[in-house]
């Protein structure tokens, strides 16, 4: 698949897979494309070249609803015009209700969400009174609630992260990524574009490199996380040693 | 498309309060006015033909046509404020009250001494200014392609370009026109519900029931573009469809109460504001709370400006500007606040 952008290659060639119950990472340097791809595979635009599938169907012939109940997006910014509530913020991700709730009371969804989030506290506040960290987990919620099954995953349900803790403090983001991780045991697929690459070779199950809109290397972390491949990309001497895996660059 | 949506109850309380409010205005609007009514006359049945007459042929229609013109502007702005994501939106600001302003002005310019000798007479200022509103409406559909291009950001600009326009064309009329045109016409351009028959305000009733319905129908939607047009289409929602109903019938509203009533100015803005303020910003409260308080307010503006100057009476667009001026200053003064 391939993607241009004021006639010039924004994404060249790309080939991957991602599939349900593992954590997919993009990594790579600002600008490679990572956002670009992961638009393009929520349906934002269309590929000018290639196609995207989502199971065994082209994406273009699903409708908005059905693409909405396979898979959710986190963008990196939200502004949300209004003062809406955190609970509310949280219900709107709820776009198919009778198959989320199945005869649960909707509150009861909403609020093992927000208790996931650490979120209870705040439900009534209006998101926008919120820190940035705090916004972030109430979209978060959001993108979850959006695809989440209570018990194991029964249909294919993907969620696309972009950068989805950018703006967490260190205890936030490992409790949150841990929670993603307990999801996908159950089933649910995962991308995720994240910068901290020791948290990308702690949680994500496959990995793949961005350069300049091309795809690097893909495959498990122990194939493409090396300081060759690694240094290489970011034009930085980084050394990874084994066992566990550890990526330093001083 | 099966979504979820609730009132909170406060929501649905404060619903019914204000229909309980419309309620007690449409009494005291049909009640007071220049020509007394006493009430005790008409509930005992002794009401004379001429209070009859009063209340059904010239009372009734008017008070009916503030209804809904009030309804009209308030849904529209709430719901505009929602499509561009923007608290300052108004029904004004997209250029179709100023399309409609022109068709009337060029009616009332031009064709009333030729037109008021047929029958169809009386509707040559209302068909002049719909179809005013409907060229403008053809115009940003084509101007934006379908509603589409670039944007909330866009759509605004064309439709100041399109206002200023219209001005330009309402300012030359309003320089060749004779004395007596030029009265009616400052009289039509601050509003006023004089002039309202059944036999004209049935259509227009018809058309704003219709577009309220359509507006309703897309309130969840119209929440969820509050994430942005991005997340809600990847939320499932057709952006480009509820772009086009939305605008389609705020523009076919917007048309056919200027048409009848003139321009009245701030409703539209200050209205949803207010219904944001006391209950929350989600559409399915919030179009449905403003097209009540619309109406009400308008409905208690247009009997202020029928008691206050007695038996002559004051154009109610001064009424509604005069106190949304004040009001949309504050409200610019907390947001820059905030």
């Amino acid at each position: 698949m391939s993607f241009i952008r004021n006639s010039e290659f924004a994404l060249r060639n790309i080939n991957l897979t991602m599939n349900e119950g593992e954590i997919f990472a993009i990594v790579g340097p600002n600008g490679s494309g990572k956002s670009t791809l992961m638009s393009l595979l929520a349906g934002d635009m269309r590929p000018s070249g290639g196609r995207i599938d989502y199971g065994d169907m082209p994406l273009e012939t699903w409708d908005l609803f059905e693409r909405a109940k396979y898979r959710s997006m986190m963008s990196q910014q939200h502004i949300v015009a209004y003062d809406f509530t955190v609970r509310e913020i949280i219900e709107m991700g709820i776009v198919h209700a009778e198959e989320i709730v199945k005869g649960r009371s909707y509150s009861t969804v909403v609020n093992n969400i927000a208790e996931m989030f650490e979120l209870t506290n705040v439900l009534d506040h209006s998101v926008r009174s919120l820190s940035g960290g705090g916004q972030q987990r109430v979209h978060f919620a959001r993108a979850l609630a959006q695809v989440w099954q209570e018990d194991n995953y029964t249909d294919s349900k993907f969620v696309l992260l972009d950068e989805p803790t950018s703006n967490l403090d260190l205890a936030h983001e490992v409790k949150t990524l841990s929670l993603l991780r307990n999801e996908v045991r159950k089933g649910l697929g995962v991308m995720l574009i994240l910068h901290d690459l020791n948290l990308t070779a702690h949680f994500a199950d496959k990995v793949a490199i961005l350069k300049d809109g091309e795809l690097v290397d893909q495959g498990s972390i122990d194939e493409v996380l090396t300081s060759e491949s690694l240094s290489s990309v970011y034009g930085l001497s980084i050394n990874v040693s084994q066992g566990p895996l550890r990526i330093t660059h001083f | 498309m099966r979504i979820y949506q609730h009132l909170k109850p406060r929501q649905i309380y404060i619903l019914m309060i204000l229909g309980v409010g419309s309620v007690v205005a449409f009494i005291l609007s049909l009640l007071f006015g220049a020509f007394s009514i006493p009430v005790l006359n008409m509930l005992s049945g002794n009401a004379t033909t001429l209070q009859i007459e009063i209340l059904s042929q010239i009372r009734g229609p008017r008070v009916i046509l503030t209804i809904f013109v009030g309804a009209a502007l308030g849904i529209s702005g709430a719901a505009l404020q929602g499509l561009f994501r923007n608290p300052l939106a108004d029904p004004g600001l997209i250029g179709v009250s100023a399309g409609a302003a022109l068709g009337a002005v060029l009616a009332i310019i031009f064709s009333a001494n030729l037109l008021s000798k047929i029958s169809l007479g009386v509707y040559a200022v209302p068909l002049s200014a719909t179809v005013g509103a409907g060229v403008v409406i053809a115009l940003l559909f084509f101007l934006t392609r379908g509603f589409t291009q670039a944007g909330v950001t866009y759509m605004l600009l064309v439709g100041i370009a399109v206002n200023a326009l219209a001005t330009v064309g309402i300012g030359l009329l309003t320089f060749i026109s004779t004395d007596s045109q030029l009265r009616g016409l400052t009289f039509w351009l601050m509003g006023s519900f004089g002039g309202a028959r059944w036999s004209l305000i049935i259509p227009a009733i018809l058309i704003i029931s219709f577009a309220i319905g359509c507006m309703l129908v897309y309130s969840r939607r119209l929440d969820l573009m509050q994430l942005g047009e991005n997340e809600a289409r990847r939320l499932g929602v057709n952006v480009r469809r509820v772009k086009i109903m939305i605008i389609l019938s705020a523009a076919f509203m917007i048309g056919a109460s200027v048409s009848l009533s003139g321009i009245i100015g701030f409703v539209g803005l200050v209205v949803p504001h207010l219904v944001r303020l006391i209950g929350g910003p989600n559409h399915a409260y919030l179009l449905a709370g403003s097209a009540l308080l619309g109406g009400g307010i308008m409905m208690l503006a247009d009997l202020t400006s029928r008691i206050v100057i007695q038996p002559a009476e004051l154009p109610v667009g001064l009424a509604t500007s005069a106190l949304g001026a004040p009001f949309f200053l504050w409200l610019v003064l907390r947001l820059k606040k905030s």
